[in-house]
């Protein structure tokens, strides 16, 4: 069915309409004459409706009148009647040609851009900056489309504010999307570096700002290092000053000296016999004393051992045995030899190497000197390090 | 003299019949019978008519070499209609064989 309505549709057909009594006849008639019938309807008493090939139609006349029917025909379908009937309507025809021409050619230029994205820049400035370097209203889309990466890594360059572009050519819309960066607030007043050591300065790092001292230079705790400012000489010989945060690394030598007096001779106490031993229960913050014995002298030295019972939830137990010792003592001059003294010093010393140097900071050389005056041994250490002395103000 | 026609025409009527069982062909072809393929109540395809006699929306009736072929139904439609074949759509509810040619 589908190749007969295709067939018909390109030779064209018709829909006509025969009315009479003898209208069964007249398709009989037809039929013998080769005829084709298709969608026959009976539409009322002595009326059908059907549809034909326009060529076989002509061969129906004759016998309208021979079996007394009318004919009409309704409606010319088909691609033949279609082709005559615009072909009718050139002029309407022409205009929709043109029309859609027009609307092909317009589509093909550029006539709106959209600047979306940003927030500190002004849209007119990115319109200014995209018309000089060549996109505008009024502008070939394929030309666009040529030198689109071009466009970007140009735009990128005479904005440097932005850190990202993209064009995107929609229909007759030009869509520039711009990321901005995210600058770190202007400096608004200028900062310094000092010296934060006495030093001799080996090295010097200058990350901002203007360095007032060299290689070389001694340098007392608060002198300036390296100057919040930048000078900025232009083309035509003026000089501009500009405020920045000082910024940089000043390595120097810094000598430190270190003094430990370890004494000779020591006062030690020494047990004598006298004894006493008190045992306590504390329960909270309240010590009883439950039992005792023994007698000590007036120079006691005392030992206490406590066992747990009840520990508590936070701070010493909540009830706790204690047993305390008082033992009678004299004290008695000791000697120490100046060899031990002396590594009792050193030891020390090692320890308060670690507290004096900055965290990170190892000795370059040590230097180690000591004397004995009297009943004291004093050690000396002199201790040089490289490191940055540089603090902000 | 009619008599002896119509004598005459069954014995070949019955003579072909005979040839054609012999030879296993199709009956619509040698005694150009009508061939109708009934395709559930929705469409009649009717092969081999001789004609349309009556038509309306609840009745078709067809001329065929075995006598007039009655469809009853509604809303019946003559979708194609050539010189050999009828194709009837529509809600079909009887076919059947009338008197007559």
């Amino acid at each position: 069915m589908i190749a007969r309505r295709l067939s018909a549709f390109s030779q064209g057909y018709l829909v006509a309409m025969v009315k009479g009594p003898r209208s069964e006849e007249l398709i009989n008639r037809g039929l013998a004459a080769g005829v084709v019938f298709w969608d026959i309807k009976r539409k009322a008493p002595g009326i059908i409706l059907f549809k034909v090939y326009a060529r076989q139609y002509p061969l129906l006349r004759p016998f309208f009148f021979r079996t007394r029917t009318k004919g009409k025909i309704l409606r010319r379908k088909g691609w033949p009647f279609f082709r005559q009937r615009v072909w009718r309507k050139k002029g309407w025809l022409l205009g929709m040609a043109l029309f859609l021409l027009l609307l092909k050619s317009l589509s093909s230029f550029i006539w709106f851009i959209q600047v979306e994205g940003v927030e500190q820049i002004e849209p007119s400035r990115v319109l200014r900056e995209l018309s000089a370097l060549g996109l505008s209203p009024g502008v070939s889309r394929r030309e666009i489309q040529g030198k689109r990466d071009w466009l970007i890594r140009e735009l990128r360059i005479r904005l440097p504010e932005v850190v990202w572009i993209t064009i995107g050519l929609k229909g007759v819309v030009a869509e520039v999307t711009i990321a901005e960066k995210t600058l770190p607030p202007p400096v608004k007043e200028s900062s310094y570096l000092l010296a934060g050591k006495d030093g001799l300065i080996t090295r010097l790092l200058v990350l901002g700002g203007t360095p007032l001292v060299r290689e070389g230079d001694t340098v007392a705790r608060g002198d300036l290092l390296i100057l919040g400012e930048t000078r900025l000489v232009h083309l035509d010989g003026s000089v501009e000053t500009k405020m920045v945060k000082a910024a940089g690394e000043v390595w120097a030598r810094v000598w430190y000296e270190l003094e430990i007096e370890e004494p000779l001779t020591v006062l030690e106490p020494k047990v004598t016999g006298g004894q006493r031993v008190v045992y306590s229960l504390r329960l909270g913050r309240r010590l009883l004393s439950f039992f005792a014995r023994g007698q000590a002298g007036d120079l006691v030295r005392q030992e206490r051992a406590v066992k747990t019972i009840l520990p508590g939830r936070n701070g010493p137990g909540l009830v706790e045995l204690i047993k305390d010792t008082y033992q009678t003592v004299e004290w008695t001059a000791v000697k120490i030899p100046p060899d031990v003294a002396l590594a009792k010093a050193e030891k020390k010393g090692q320890e308060r190497i670690g507290l004096t140097l900055p965290p990170g900071v190892q000795p370059k050389t040590l230097r180690k000197s000591w004397i004995v005056e009297g009943e004291v041994l004093t050690y000396r250490l002199l201790i040089e390090t490289e490191e940055n002395i540089a603090v902000s103000e | 003299m009619e008599e002896v026609g119509k004598g005459k025409r069954n014995q070949k009527a019955g003579f072909g019949a005979k040839v054609a069982a012999f030879f296993e062909l199709p009956s619509e072809v040698v005694h150009n019978l009508p061939r109708l393929v009934l395709i559930g109540d929705q469409q009649l395809i009717v092969e081999n008519h001789q004609g349309l006699q009556v038509y309306t929306g609840t009745e078709i009736r067809l001329k065929t070499a075995v006598g007039a072929l009655k469809v009853t139904g509604e809303g019946l439609e003559i979708k194609l209609i050539t010189q050999d074949q009828v194709n009837i759509d529509g809600r079909i509810q009887t076919v059947a064989w009338g008197e007559g040619q």
